[in-house]
C-alpha cells in the first residue's frame, strides 16, 4: 500500500527507536533496509529517513562473493 | 574501585613521594652539618644514627601517621556506604563498637607496614655512612648513594635536565592524559641516566605501600563487615586500565563464593600475584580492584563458574618488541607522510603476535585509504580509512578489522575464509550464543530481548538526534535515537553481538553492526566475529569485555592465532 507524503511524514515524526524506523522502512518499501557501507549508525538512520521522506528506496550494495565490509 | 578509594590511593602515594624529598634533604643536611663535608669517621657514623632515626620519624613516619589517622576513616565510611545500599538488616549497615575496634587494629597494622620499611631503610642509610668510613669513600659519593637509597633515579641532582624530568614525572604522575609523556620521561631517567640508578630504593617501596595500604585497609574492613553480615559471595569490582593484569581482566565482574575464591588462591598462580589473603592482596601489588560482598538471592548477581585453568593467564613469556610491519607502501595513492601515518595507525591496532602473523603471510594486492571500508578476497583488495573515528570521537579499528578479513582468507589455503569453514570456531560461536537466555526456533537459537538489553547497557548509551529535511531545512522530520559507544573497541563488540543476534541488535538499538540482510549471507557471522576480534585483540579493555560475552569463541580465536604464529 502506498502512503501519501503526509502519512509518511506523520509516521516519521512518531518513530524514535531503531526498530520503529526499520519497521517503517519495511512498511513503506516492502523490504528491509538494504546493506550500505556506512561507518556510523547515525549515518544509516539519516539515509533511511531521507529515503522515507523522498519516497525513494535506498540503493543498497550488491555484494559479490568474497566482499566483506 | 570507587572514585574515592582511587583518589585516596593516588593522593597518599603522592604525599609520600613528596615527603621523601624532605627526608632526602634533611638527611643530607644533617650529614653535611655533622661532617662539614669531610670524610666521616667511625665515631661520627655511630653518633649520626640516632639523629637519622629522628629525621625519618619526623618526616616519613609522621606523614604516614597523618595519612592513616586523617584518611582511613574515609575509607571505612566508603565501606559503610556500600553496605548501606545493600538489602540487609539495618544493624549491619551501621558502625558498631566491633567495627571501631577493627578499624583501630587495622590502622595500627597499616602503620606498622610503614614502620617496617622505615626501619629497613634506616639500616641501609646507616650502613652506607658506616661503610664509607671503612672504605674511605669520598663525601660526595656517599651523599649521592644515600640520595639514591631514598629516591632512586628521582633523587635531587646537579644536572638540570634530570631535575626537570623528575619534576615533570612528579607533577604529572597522576594525570592520565600525560601518561605517555610521563612514561617517556621515566624511560629517559632509567636509560640516559642509568648510572644514577639504584634498583631498590625507599621511594619505590614507600609509594607502593602507600597505595596498597589504602586498598588493603578497605579490603580487610569490607571482608570483616561481610562476615558479620553473613555474606559469603563476592564480586570482583573495579575498572580496567591499559596495564591491568590478565587475572584482573578475567575476574572482573565475576561473582564467586568465599570458598571458590580461597580455593583458587591456593591452587593457582599468575603474573604479579602476591602472597597474602585473597581478599586483602587481590590481584597483587598496586591492584586497583576490590571484592565487594553480594548475595545471589538479591537477584542482581548469579554465581559464576570458577575460571578454568586455561582462562587464567599462562606464565609470562617475555616477548621482545616486534618491529612494525609496513603496509602503507601498498596504498594506491598518497604522500609519504600519509603512507607513514597509515603504517602507524595500522600497527597501533596490533599486538606483537599479530605483527608476526601479518609479517608471515602475503599482503593484500592493493590498499586504498577510503571511507567505504571493505576487503574483497578475489582481488585481495583492502579499503580502510586512516585515523577513522566513530560517533563521539571513538576510535575505529577499521584497518585491523579489514586486515583481519585478509588474514582469515589468506591463511585458509582456499577461496573461503577459515572462520566460515572451521567446525570448532563455528561451534564455539553457537555455544556462546546459547550461553545467553533465549529460545530455539526450529534450530535457530534466538537470544532474549532482556539479555540483549543488558549487553547494550554495557556497550553504549542512547543519544537523540533531531533530523531536519534536506529539501526544506526548516522542517523537523524526526527525532531518532542512535548509539554512542562507551569506549574504543566497543563498536566492534557491538558488531559481534549483532552477529550473535543475526543483525537484530543493530536494527533494534540503531547501534554498530552489519544488520539483518548482511548476516543472512553464508559465513558472515563467523567472518565478522573473526575480523572484529582481530581488530580489538590489542585493546585490553575491549578484549576483556568481549571475553565475557564470547569466551569459547575467543579461546578458538586465540588457538588460531597461536597456530598462525607458529606456521
Amino acid at each position: 500500500m502506498a502512503f501519501t507524503e503526509k502519512e509518511r511524514l506523520e509516521k516519521l515524526s512518531k518513530a524514535k527507536t531503531g526498530d520503529e524506523f526499520n519497521d517503517l522502512y519495511l512498511e513503506v518499501f516492502g523490504e528491509e533496509f538494504p546493506i550500505v557501507n556506512l561507518k556510523n549508525p547515525s549515518e544509516k538512520m539519516e539515509m533511511l529517513i531521507d529515503a522515507i521522506e523522498a519516497n525513494k528506496k535506498v540503493q543498497g550494495l550488491e555484494l559479490p562473493e568474497g566482499y566483506n565490509i | 574501585m570507587s572514585r574515592i578509594l582511587e583518589k585516596l590511593a593516588d593522593q597518599h602515594e603522592e604525599r609520600i613521594i613528596n615527603v621523601l624529598y624532605k627526608l632526602e634533604n634533611d638527611v643530607v643536611n644533617e650529614i653535611t652539618r655533622a661532617t662539614k663535608g669531610n670524610l666521616v669517621s667511625q665515631r661520627l657514623a655511630i653518633q649520626l644514627q640516632p639523629r637519622l632515626r629522628t629525621i625519618i620519624e619526623s618526616t616519613f613516619l609522621n606523614e604516614a601517621d597523618l595519612l592513616i589517622n586523617d584518611d582511613y576513616n574515609k575509607i571505612a565510611k566508603e565501606t559503610l556506604d556500600t553496605f548501606g545500599k545493600m538489602p540487609i538488616p539495618a544493624k549491619f549497615k551501621n558502625l558498631t563498637d566491633v567495627d571501631l575496634a577493627t578499624i583501630n587494629a587495622l590502622k595500627t597494622q597499616s602503620f606498622s607496614g610503614f614502620e617496617d620499611i622505615a626501619e629497613r631503610f634506616l639500616k641501609v642509610i646507616n650502613d652506607e655512612v658506616y661503610q664509607s668510613t671503612i672504605a674511605g669513600r669520598p663525601f660526595n659519593d656517599m651523599v649521592s648513594n644515600i640520595k639514591s637509597h631514598i629516591n632512586g633515579v628521582y633523587k635531587a641532582s646537579n644536572v638540570s635536565e634530570i631535575n626537570e624530568l623528575v619534576d615533570f614525572v612528579n607533577e604529572n604522575k597522576f594525570d592520565s592524559a600525560k601518561k605517555a609523556q610521563v612514561e617517556d620521561a621515566v624511560r629517559k631517567l632509567h636509560t640516559q641516566y642509568a648510572s644514577d640508578r639504584a634498583g631498590n630504593n625507599l621511594r619505590r617501596y614507600a609509594s607502593q605501600i602507600a597505595h596498597d595500604s589504602v586498598m588493603q585497609f578497605h579490603g580487610q574492613f569490607t571482608v570483616a563487615k561481610a562476615k558479620a553480615s553473613g555474606l559469603n559471595h563476592f564480586t570482583y569490582t573495579g575498572t580496567l586500565v591499559r596495564d591491568s593484569r590478565e587475572f584482573c581482566q578475567n575476574m572482573l565482574n565475576r561473582t564467586l563464593t568465599e570458598e571458590q575464591i580461597r580455593d583458587m588462591w591456593n591452587t593457582r598462580a599468575w603474573q604479579g600475584k602476591s602472597t597474602g589473603d585473597p581478599f586483602i592482596v587481590r590481584g597483587g601489588y598496586r591492584c586497583r580492584h576490590t571484592w565487594i560482598p553480594t548475595d545471589p538471592a538479591w537477584g542482581e548477581e548469579t554465581v559464576d563458574e570458577l575460571p578454568t585453568e586455561e582462562e587464567l593467564p599462562p606464565p609470562p613469556t617475555p616477548r621482545a618488541t616486534i618491529p612494525d610491519v609496513p603496509i602503507g607502501f601498498l596504498l594506491n595513492k598518497g604522500s609519504d607522510d600519509v603512507k607513514k601515518a597509515f603504517d602507524d595507525d595500522f600497527n597501533s591496532q596490533l599486538t606483537n603476535q599479530q605483527k608476526i602473523i601479518v609479517g608471515k603471510f602475503d599482503k593484500p594486492k592493493t590498499i586504498r585509504n577510503g571511507k567505504d571500508g571493505h576487503y574483497y578476497s578475489p582481488e585481495k583488495r583492502l579499503v580502510a580509512e586512516l585515523d577513522a573515528k566513530h560517533d563521539g570521537g571513538i576510535k575505529s579499528y577499521v584497518i585491523s578489522h579489514e586486515y583481519g578479513h585478509h588474514i582469515d582468507y589468506e591463511t585458509s589455503g582456499r577461496n573461503l575464509a577459515w572462520s566460515a569453514t572451521n567446525k570448532e570456531f563455528k561451534q564455539a560461536i553457537a555455544d556462546d550464543r546459547k550461553a545467553f537466555k533465549g529460545r530455539d526456533y526450529s534450530g535457530k537459537y534466538v537470544i532474549d530481548k532482556k539479555e540483549l538489553d543488558k549487553l547494550y547497557d554495557k556497550l553504549g548509551s542512547m543519544q537523540t538526534i533531531e533530523k531536519y529535511s534536506k529539501v526544506n531545512p526548516e522542517r523537523l522530520l524526526s527525532s531518532y535515537e542512535t548509539t554512542v559507544v562507551k569506549a574504543d573497541g566497543y563498536a566492534e563488540i557491538s558488531d559481534i553481538v549483532d552477529a550473535l543476534a543475526y543483525g537484530k541488535f543493530q536494527r533494534k538499538y540503531n547501534t554498530y553492526g552489519h544488520g539483518i540482510t548482511y548476516y543472512k549471507r553464508f559465513g558472515m557471522e563467523q567472518k565478522e566475529i573473526f575480523a572484529n576480534l582481530f581488530a580489538i585483540r590489542h585493546d585490553k579493555k575491549a578484549y576483556a569485555l568481549a571475553k565475557t560475552i564470547i569466551p569459547k569463541t575467543i579461546k578458538e580465536f586465540e588457538k588460531r592465532l597461536d597456530e598462525l604464529e607458529k606456521q
